[in-house]
């Protein structure tokens, strides 16, 4: 599903609108939903697209090694390169899980592939969180992820 | 596992799928990058301690020898329909590593009999020293990284070949696959599937990958296998007092040693009735190697490829008929 403002990226918010007795809906990339005139945002709640919640990666941006976007692993059914599982982990993980029964592997250990967030990519992340925690009127959660910002601003560690 | 049980094994296969970090799977790279991918793993591979690999291009193979090699379970159909993969084939045909195939690599091992844990110990040193020189994609929490979810973790699928002829007369097939679906073991016939599985060979192998280790996976496949197969003998008992059942094995063996041309369908019939006589001793004693043999050898890749030319499928039945023919010529008529 595309986002109903720039029809390009993928949506990843769902915005309701209760208005005397009208309810207006729309379905928004978190980045046109953050220029949304709050006025149009007065109840807007993350929805849950594929059935799965907690969603904490960013689904509108491609897979740094492959470019894979996350739209295009839904439409294939399949992923573009191993970075693809850390890049969109949190979207993947309960897909996963229902194949195996199990999202923890056990037996023989490699030597994990890590790979790196840019300090960019983390601030974007962690702006994005807020911004959804805002959303849901999770104001314990904006609190904790606006320390973390503001220490990461400043150069320190972000968690 | 006593020689009886063995008899219904043809053959157990390990494979194990791994791809290299950082690094876009096959279908995502150009057919350059391939190559250059192919190169660097072959290298590597022909690095290994005490195996020695054939290197061989896909590309370069005429189609009825890639699909003999199909045919011999040495690479997968999906394998071959690409037609620009790399095979490394180790001397005895055991180990094959597919390069580029849906990974970058599957690292597969065969072995006769009830064996899986001495095949995937071969296959898990291939994989140590590979990955130690170009360093595959893992995750401490989903292990190793795949193209399909459905391979994540372990990599590893076990499986074994079964001839399960007294199951199928029963119907029971049907029903042991639905149960065994539930308990995340897949069955599925080797020529034909469902109902129709040609002389009744079935493969059963495991699908979960992730949250189960490779010796735990490897068990299980036994065990079920172990489970089948005490079925399978039970029922065989049922089946061989039938009073019309030595009649139809005399039959097989009549038809296979005397006709001038057959089908591949209808050889896998009778030599599964063949095969089935023999190890219930309907007929008289004769190798069961030797029809397993027979059965690779009577594929229709297989026939050309011994031939060296391509055939027309009535000039390949009637090859057929004559390696069936000198196939069984040892084997006694008078019962």
């Amino acid at each position: 599903l595309l986002c109903q403002i720039c029809h390009k990226r993928p949506a990843t918010k769902y915005i309701k609108q209760i208005s005397n007795g009208v309810t207006k809906e729309l379905y928004v990339c978190s980045s046109c939903g953050g220029q949304h005139p709050l006025s149009y945002v007065s109840h807007a709640v993350n929805v849950d697209f594929f059935n799965e919640a907690g969603r904490s990666d960013i689904l509108d941006q491609p897979c740094k090694t492959c470019g894979m976007q996350y739209a295009d692993i839904l439409k294939a059914g399949k992923v573009g390169c191993p970075d693809c599982y850390i890049h969109f982990r949190q979207s993947l993980l309960p897909s996963i899980k229902r194949i195996h029964g199990n999202d923890t592997h056990v037996g023989k250990r490699g030597t994990p592939s890590v790979m790196v967030l840019s300090n960019d990519d983390r601030l974007k992340e962690l702006k994005e969180k807020l911004s959804d925690a805002l959303l849901k009127e999770d104001y314990e959660q904006c609190a904790v992820l606006r320390d973390k910002i503001k220490a990461f601003e400043q150069g320190g560690e972000a968690g | 596992m006593n020689p009886q049980q063995n008899l219904c094994i043809i053959s157990g296969r390990i494979r194990l799928a791994r791809n290299l970090a950082h690094t876009p799977f096959p279908s995502q790279c150009s057919a350059d990058v391939q190559h250059a991918l192919a190169e660097r793993i072959r290298n590597e591979a022909m690095k290994i301690d005490n195996i020695r690999f054939r290197d061989m291009s896909l590309s370069s193979l005429a189609t009825r020898h890639t699909a003999a090699l199909v045919e011999r379970h040495l690479i997968s159909k999906e394998f071959a329909s690409k037609g620009n993969g790399r095979l490394l084939l180790s001397e005895d045909e055991s180990i094959s590593i597919m390069i580029n195939e849906e990974d970058h690599l599957r690292i597969q091992v065969l072995c006769d009999g009830f064996d899986l844990l001495a095949a995937f110990r071969q296959a898990d040193y291939i994989d140590t020293a590979l990955d130690s020189a170009l360093g595959f994609a893992y995750d401490n929490q989903l292990g190793y990284l795949t193209q399909c979810p459905t391979n994540l973790g372990t990599g590893l699928r076990a499986s074994y070949m079964l001839h399960l002829p007294a199951l199928r007369e029963f119907k029971e097939i049907h029903r042991l696959s639905e149960f065994l679906s539930k308990r995340g073991i897949e069955i599925r016939g080797c020529f034909g599937e469902g109902s129709k599985a040609y002389g009744a060979f079935y493969q059963i192998s495991n699908r979960t990958t992730l949250g189960i280790d490779e010796e735990s996976t490897i068990q299980f496949v036994e065990s079920v296998a172990s489970q089948i197969i005490d079925r399978e003998l039970e029922a065989r008992k049922k089946l061989v007092s039938q009073p019309t059942v030595d009649d139809r094995v005399w039959r097989a063996l009549g038809i296979l040693k005397t006709a001038r041309s057959i089908s591949h369908n209808e050889a896998v019939e009778l030599l599964s009735l063949v095969r089935l006589g023999i190890c219930e001793e309907v007929l008289p004693a004769a190798s069961v190697p030797d029809i397993n043999r027979l059965m690779t050898e009577i594929q229709p890749g297989c026939i050309m490829t011994a031939s060296g030319a391509d055939m027309e499928p009535s000039v390949r039945d009637r090859r057929r008929a004559e390696i069936v023919r000198i196939g069984l010529a040892g084997c006694d008529m008078n019962g």
